[in-house]
């Protein structure tokens, strides 16, 4: 959404008590078009259309800074916006483009990656979490609508929607679901900022997870190739799952949680914990879900990873990040890389980075309390190194490789993970020509090393 | 005209329940011991200063005088019955009545006025408005029109400092919200006096009002508050983002509303919200914003000590502790420790009162 630079030159329009345009200068109409709208329709600038209503609604003249974020420039003006008779006259001054963050744009666009799921309908908001962008099947929404009037989170999600974006922070497969349609999404999002670090919006993709697609009776003929033939035969395996058992194991987990914070009323204490237990238990079932899901994907023939520039630095720092909150409610310090540190790595960043929110995640599920857990990136020949070490009890030697078995979890039956973690990771980073190897001894905390082809200078 | 009886028009108090006046107590009913415990214990360690009462007093008194007097004028420019109604009203009548009635003024408005009255008193001890205009235009390192718009906010926030008696008008800059709210409020007595003057149906009363009320909210340009000012100054300085140097010598000059202004862009606030954040929260939340902002040590400093006529807040040992600390906060961290202050409002609130009802639970 970019206009021409107008400086300072008084730039105008009209809009009927509708929104509809009456008239307006060449610099609006472009916004107009970029935002998809009509020229002789009705403003789909969210911004311009919130002041002017806010405007007609008070009835009074309404003077405000605006943001409005396009693809490449963002706009920042002045706007007054006076209320008539007839609808509401505009005038905008103080016109100043600037460019999206600056530098490494490869980086700015790769950060963006992360959020985006490998299918979906991209979205975009403006820093009031207003629509401005909508992709395709994303059709029960309009520019300018409120992002969580049109997405509400199953709230299954460990790290909440809402939490993730008042703290700007990039979210992925949230679970939410449309309130009309009652469609679930997955939805994942990346927080944009402007070269001050003044925050824009969000930018993500949503991926339709078809609640309202029925799974067809096996019928006489097929049921046993369904039963007995190999996942790989199942394209939809992964998105039946999801159908059949993420919504009513989030109706589960929300339900229990409601229960067991006793929001609703006092309830007695031991009720209270039976409730927390239920939830624990729909949170590991949905772990397993989406271990599942993935386990699915891999196995595939055609499963393949895109081959991008990665800093493993940047990943481990991100990691950290992702799973702060966890460490902290453990007492754990995570030491990550410094911000100066960088180690060029060939491998798809999504999926090197679930490795490292997954080995992390499990360096913070079995370390004990008050202890640190470190990530170490570098360099050695032409292999890129992620260490991740922490102080737990430790992997005996005659175990180490049988942990990256499907389902092994050396005889621990805690609540906490489903055993095919590590399998996965490995999986993938092989996928990525690298692997992930254990150094470590009972008693003596465990290092996991991934290992990706080092990206070497030119 | 003929001055008018206090009789005619009845007291303020007028309405109530005939009960005889002796069974109702001094000041017995809720709301007004609610009033005086939050102004004797408002829960935190800050409490509000006698002067930001008073100031606070001055500034509702003053802009409820000014819009009843732009009432005055409309209704006697539209209307020949109204003339005759308008100079028949008794003076000042609008603030005497609130004063008996103070539950008309909505929590929103209070916090305008309070946030005003506060914003007033950090930037009282700046020096003279002329002599601070010349200063602003000798700045060369300020664009013109970023030196002009900050003449304007001196020049309002001078006006703000007016200390006369609380019901003499003085103008009422209001952000566009906030102004609907006042006019209406004073709408409201204005209409109450009206109707019981008898010398006019209820019915014409209400249609004569609200037609000046329109007239009145037509004319107002919120682009004359401060709050508006300081958020297109920030714009203005954008361009070429204000050095240290220019912060200390904002700050020096006492132009709090120019210094709340850029850090509002800088932590990607809005103004208004941010400036009762300001009054209202911590001082180390105060450092947080500066640091978050990257304004300099000076800057953060003068802008705390400056709320110190606002409320009291911790002691002086603390807040030296706070300022040592100040350069070594990253900014990072100190973003991260406003990031709440960012979130909208009412959602701000129902998380407060969710806590509140969690710890009713707890208790």
């Amino acid at each position: 959404m970019s206009a021409e630079p107008v400086a300072n030159d008084a730039v105008t329009a009209r809009l009927d008590m509708a929104d509809t345009i009456i008239s307006a200068d060449e610099a609006i109409l472009k916004l107009q078009q970029a935002a998809g709208g009509d020229p002789e329709g009705r403003i789909a600038v969210p911004q311009i259309a919130a002041v002017a209503r806010l405007a007609r609604r008070l009835k009074i003249l309404i003077a405000r800074p605006l943001l409005i974020g396009g693809q490449g420039h963002d706009i920042r003006l002045w706007v007054r916006a006076r209320p008539t008779e007839s609808g509401v006259d505009l005038h905008f001054s103080e016109w100043q483009e600037s460019p999206h963050v600056g530098g490494d744009e490869n980086a700015a666009l790769r950060a963006a990656e992360i959020a985006l799921a490998p299918e979906g309908a991209e979205w975009r908001t403006d820093a009031q979490m207003r629509f401005v962008q909508l992709g395709a099947g994303l059709g029960f929404a309009q520019p300018g609508d409120e992002f969580f009037v049109a997405f509400m989170e199953n709230s299954a999600s460990p790290q909440g929607l809402a939490t993730s974006i008042a703290t700007r922070r990039a979210f992925f497969g949230k679970m939410v679901h449309q309130p009309s349609t009652g469609a679930v999404f997955d939805l994942s999002g990346h927080p944009l900022f402007d070269a001050d670090g003044t925050f824009l919006g969000y930018r993500g993709k949503a991926t339709v997870v078809e609640a309202s697609v029925e799974i067809p009776p096996a019928s006489a003929e097929n049921a046993g190739e369904d039963t007995f033939a190999p996942p790989n035969d199942f394209p939809d395996f992964g998105r039946r799952l999801d159908l059949a058992l993420r919504r009513p194991l989030g109706r589960i987990i929300a339900n229990a949680e409601t229960i067991s914070s006793k929001v609703e009323g006092p309830l007695r204490g031991d009720y209270a914990s039976y409730a927390s237990d239920i939830a624990d238990a729909g949170r590991h079932l949905m772990e397993l879900v989406d271990d599942l899901a993935d386990l699915q994907a891999i196995d595939r023939v055609s499963f393949t990873v895109a081959r991008e520039d990665i800093d493993l630095a940047d990943i481990a720092r991100r990691a950290a990040g992702l799973l702060g909150v966890k460490a902290r409610d453990r007492a754990i310090r995570i030491e990550a890389p410094r911000l100066d540190e960088s180690v060029p790595a060939a491998g798809e960043f999504r999926r090197a980075l679930q490795i490292t929110v997954n080995l992390l995640n499990n360096a913070i599920r079995y370390s004990p309390e008050e202890s640190t857990i470190w990530l170490r990136v570098g360099t050695e020949g032409e292999t890129a190194t992620l260490v991740v070490a922490d102080q737990g009890r430790g992997i005996a030697l005659e175990d180490q490789e049988r942990i990256f078995d499907k389902f092994e979890r050396l005889g621990r039956d805690d609540a906490g993970g489903t055993g095919l973690g590590l399998y996965i990771s490995r999986r993938l980073a092989r996928a990525m020509k690298g692997d992930i190897a254990i150094d470590s001894a009972p008693g003596q905390g465990a290092r996991f090393i991934l290992t990706l082809p080092a990206k070497l200078p030119q | 005209m003929s001055e008018p009886s206090p009789e005619r028009y009845g007291s303020p108090h007028d309405g109530r329940p005939s009960l005889p006046s002796l069974v109702w107590g001094a000041r017995s009913d809720a709301l007004h011991h609610h009033m005086m415990l939050e102004r004797c214990f408002d829960g935190r360690e800050a409490r509000w200063s006698d002067a930001l009462i008073a100031r606070t007093r001055r500034h509702i008194g003053g802009c409820i005088a000014a819009v009843e007097m732009g009432f005055r004028v409309e209704m006697a420019n539209t209307a020949i019955a109204g003339l005759n109604l308008v100079d028949a009203l008794p003076q000042d009548y609008c603030w005497r009545a609130l004063q008996h009635r103070p539950t008309l003024l909505s929590t929103a408005l209070l916090r305008h006025f309070r946030d005003r009255a506060a914003l007033s008193l950090m930037g009282q001890e700046a020096g003279d408005v002329p002599g601070a205009m010349e200063e602003i235009r000798q700045d060369a390192a300020l664009a013109p029109d970023a030196a002009q718009t900050l003449s304007a906010l001196a020049l309002v926030q001078a006006g703000w400092k007016d200390t006369g008696p609380d019901h003499l008008a003085m103008r009422a800059d209001l952000p566009a919200e906030a102004m609907q709210d006042l006019v209406w409020t004073v709408g409201a007595l204005v209409t109450e006096a009206l109707v019981r003057s008898d010398l006019l149906p209820a019915s014409d009363a209400v249609v004569l009002v609200d037609r000046a009320g329109h007239a009145l909210l037509a004319r107002h340009d919120e682009q004359n508050s401060p709050f508006a000012l300081a958020a297109l100054l920030a714009l203005q300085m954008s361009g070429a983002p204000a050095t240290g140097d220019q912060l200390v010598s904002l700050a020096r000059g006492r132009h709090v509303m120019a210094l709340i202004g850029l850090m509002a862009q800088r932590n990607a606030m809005d103004v208004v919200p941010l400036t009762s954040a300001v009054v209202e929260t911590s001082e180390q939340m105060v450092f947080n914003l500066c640091r978050a902002a990257d304004f300099p040590r000076e800057v953060a400093v003068r802008l705390v000590l400056g709320r110190r006529s606002v409320s009291r807040g911790v002691e002086d040992s603390v807040l030296v502790e706070y300022a040592d600390r100040y350069e070594q906060m990253a900014r990072e961290d100190a973003q991260a420790a406003v990031i709440t202050l960012r979130l909208d409002e009412i959602f701000r609130d129902r998380l407060s009162a969710l806590g509140h009802e969690a710890g009713r639970h707890v208790g």
